[in-house]
């Protein structure tokens, strides 16, 4: 039993300890993907396939003893469980340094870890000598402890929202769940005419890929986390090496863009982006859900 | 949201139909291997939206502008083709169906059926109140239904639209964003459009990837099989495997196969399992760029681990690069060459 309790124990050490559910003034998107610090940044970056608790559970956690043991015992192995865990291995390096700042590829090796987890401490037990009920005792309470883990993920994704300022609305509403799945804008093309912008006006649209699947409107497709937007030639940056007047001479004289298609939380990935927006441009429309339609100021400066 | 006829349809026709002929045709073929009929079914039913997918690119690339009902005739011909391909692999498959009832009797298998009927409820309530909102798939779909209306794969630097400014920013192979051209299809048959049967893949997938855990930790022990099914499906990242549209269900399954067919081609290595692992590793690299990243890593270790004598693991290894290519590897060496570079070039992560 003492795997199960330490499996609660980390994920206690890792949601009540370890994360934090504040993000740093300019480290809002280090913290969404929990990498803020050097530690974190092991956990659920590099060692992520094993320890980013939030999303993979806390059974994956014992595969790393386990692939230390298969090490040791090495010349013990079959070659399909050699060439496995070399692959799994190279899998875990490439995974963790390419992919670690995104938990979604941690979860590439997941199903396999788990199945690798409760084989080796089933096969362990029985070694040991333990009768089956005992065994699968022991292997129910490690999958419950996954509940426990996955109620500490969920607790901190409130403690997080109700940190932010955004987030925090949408957190203490009491409506039922499952209407807070569509976060899209309702009847986008309507809601634009409405706001006035016309079929044939050019919309910076800031990571917004709704704009393109759901309208057949000309966009400009921008990103202000990285300061580029899309042309036929690729990226180019709008901020970079431009001074406000400049930029806003640049989106209206050369890239026939007088309107700005944003919400509430993308907007917030880059500070000047968000302050141009609240300085320089008018908030012409925004829907419930924080999608935001700007409008830079005309030749009369309105 | 109601789930329009023509979704039901794509599903039928798509995961169905040609679902069931595709696991009929590797039925056949892995019938002597150690893979297991339930296994090879579920195999099937995951790579089967893929071999349209595939087929798709290749004509959409070789003939641009090709007219919709060149791409059905194209379509059922190679229906036809695998189905009688498939020679015994029917009575395989319809064996293995009449089973099923059999199976109530397991103990074991309740709780897992409890797994499967809460994913699909979770399911069936996302499908109706959740429209296609996330992020990436938004760009798959736009660049999936831009392929629909030229009816053309172009290898290009810069994947823009002139008409709308799209830019479309994917470095992966186009087998995803081609379902949504798929759907657009289909659906056009009934003067109809959407994207309910590409939202439904996710949590199709997301299902047959428990399913193949559950699967393989059963031929160990059922009971563990049960519990392991559970540690995977309980965790946060599941339920959002499960309830983001997105291409990680697809991944996630497809590599999961490709790692199993791997450790039985380092066991047992027939032509036949080679050929399977290949397939996959292709299909996950058509899907996701990590496919096409891990899959040489995954080639070279069986290079060293394989149990063969050198020269006939190097010609193994040659053959496996081949079809690996063939199923969907050959997208990277395109988009390097004449494409957007890959990953040979300034990468901006969203």
């Amino acid at each position: 039993m003492l795997v199960p309790l330490g499996s609660i124990l980390f994920s206690l050490l890792y949601f009540l300890v370890w994360m934090p559910v504040k993000a740093e003034p300019g480290e809002l998107a280090l913290f969404e993907r929990g990498i803020g610090s050097p530690l974190l940044k092991l956990l659920n970056g590099y060692l992520g396939s094993f320890f980013n608790l939030r999303f993979l559970g806390n059974t994956v956690i014992w595969s790393v003893p386990i692939l230390i043991a298969l090490f040791i015992r090495w010349r013990f192995l079959t070659p399909s469980l050699r060439g496995l865990l070399i692959f799994l291995s190279l899998a875990v390096i490439i995974i963790g340094g390419a992919g670690g700042f995104n938990y979604r590829y941690a979860m590439t090796l997941l199903p396999t870890l788990i199945g690798a987890v409760m084989i080796a401490f089933s096969r362990r037990m029985e070694l040991d000598g333990l009768t089956t009920r005992r065994r699968h005792f022991v292997l129910i309470a490690l999958a419950l402890a996954t509940v426990v883990n996955s109620k500490l993920a969920m607790d901190l994704a409130g403690r997080m929202a109700l940190h932010d300022p955004i987030d925090r609305a949408r957190v203490i509403d009491d409506e039922p769940f499952y209407t807070k799945f569509d976060t899209g804008p309702e009847d986008l093309d309507g809601w634009l005419s409405s706001a006035g912008i016309g079929p044939a006006d050019r919309v910076l649209v800031n990571n917004l890929p709704v704009y393109f699947y759901e309208t057949d409107r000309p966009g400009l497709y921008y990103w202000c986390g990285a300061d580029q937007y899309f042309g036929p030639e690729g990226e180019r940056p709008i901020f970079r090496g431009r001074t406000d007047d400049e930029v806003i001479h640049h989106l209206i004289k050369e890239l026939d863009t007088r309107y700005i298609f944003s919400d509430l939380d993308l907007s917030r990935y880059d500070v000047r982006f968000e302050q141009f927006l609240a300085d320089h441009c008018r908030l012409i429309a925004q829907d419930e859900k924080g999608h935001t339609l700007h409008a830079l100021p005309d030749t009369f400066g309105h | 949201m109601d789930v329009p006829l023509s979704a039901l349809f794509v599903l039928l026709v798509t995961n169905g139909v040609f679902g069931a002929i595709v696991c009929a045709v590797l039925l056949r073929l892995m019938a002597p291997t150690p893979l297991g009929t339930t296994r090879t079914i579920l195999i099937g039913l995951g790579i089967a939206p893929f071999v349209v997918a595939w087929m798709l690119n290749i004509l959409l690339a070789i003939v641009p502008g090709i007219p919709a009902p060149l791409v059905f005739m194209a379509m059922i011909g190679l229906a036809i083709a695998l189905g009688w391909v498939a020679g015994n692999g029917w009575s395989l498959l319809l064996d293995h169906v009449r089973s099923w009832p059999g199976l109530v009797k397991d103990r074991s298998f309740w709780p897992f059926l409890f797994f499967l009927a809460a994913m699909v409820f979770g399911a069936q309530l996302m499908l109706r109140y959740k429209p296609l909102v996330d992020h990436d798939i938004l760009e798959y779909g736009t660049q999936g239904l831009r392929f629909l209306t030229e009816m053309e794969v172009r290898y290009e630097k810069h994947h823009f639209d002139t008409a709308t400014g799209f830019y479309y920013v994917g470095l992966h192979g186009f087998g995803f964003p081609l379902l949504f051209t798929w759907e657009g299809l289909l659906r056009g048959l009934f003067n109809d459009g959407g994207d309910a049967w590409v939202r439904s893949m996710t949590p199709f997938y997301a299902t047959i990837t428990v399913a193949l855990l559950w699967s393989t930790v059963r031929r160990y022990d059922k009971w563990v099989a049960v519990w392991a099914a559970g540690a995977f499906t309980l965790t946060l990242g599941f339920l959002y495997l499960n309830t983001i549209y997105h291409v990680d269900p697809v991944r996630l399954f497809l590599f999961s196969a490709s790692l199993l067919l791997f450790m039985m081609a380092l066991d047992q290595p027939s032509w036949v399992v080679l050929v399977l692992w290949a397939i996959l590793m292709g299909m996950h690299a058509f899907v996701h760029s990590l496919g096409m990243i891990l899959a040489p890593f995954m080639i070279f270790t069986f290079l060293l681990f394989a149990s063969t004598s050198w020269p006939f693991r190097l010609r193994q290894v040659a053959a496996v690069a081949m079809v690996f290519l063939i199923a969907g590897g050959a997208h990277y060496v395109l988009d390097v060459v004449w494409g957007t570079g890959w990953l040979m070039k300034d990468i901006t992560w969203f």
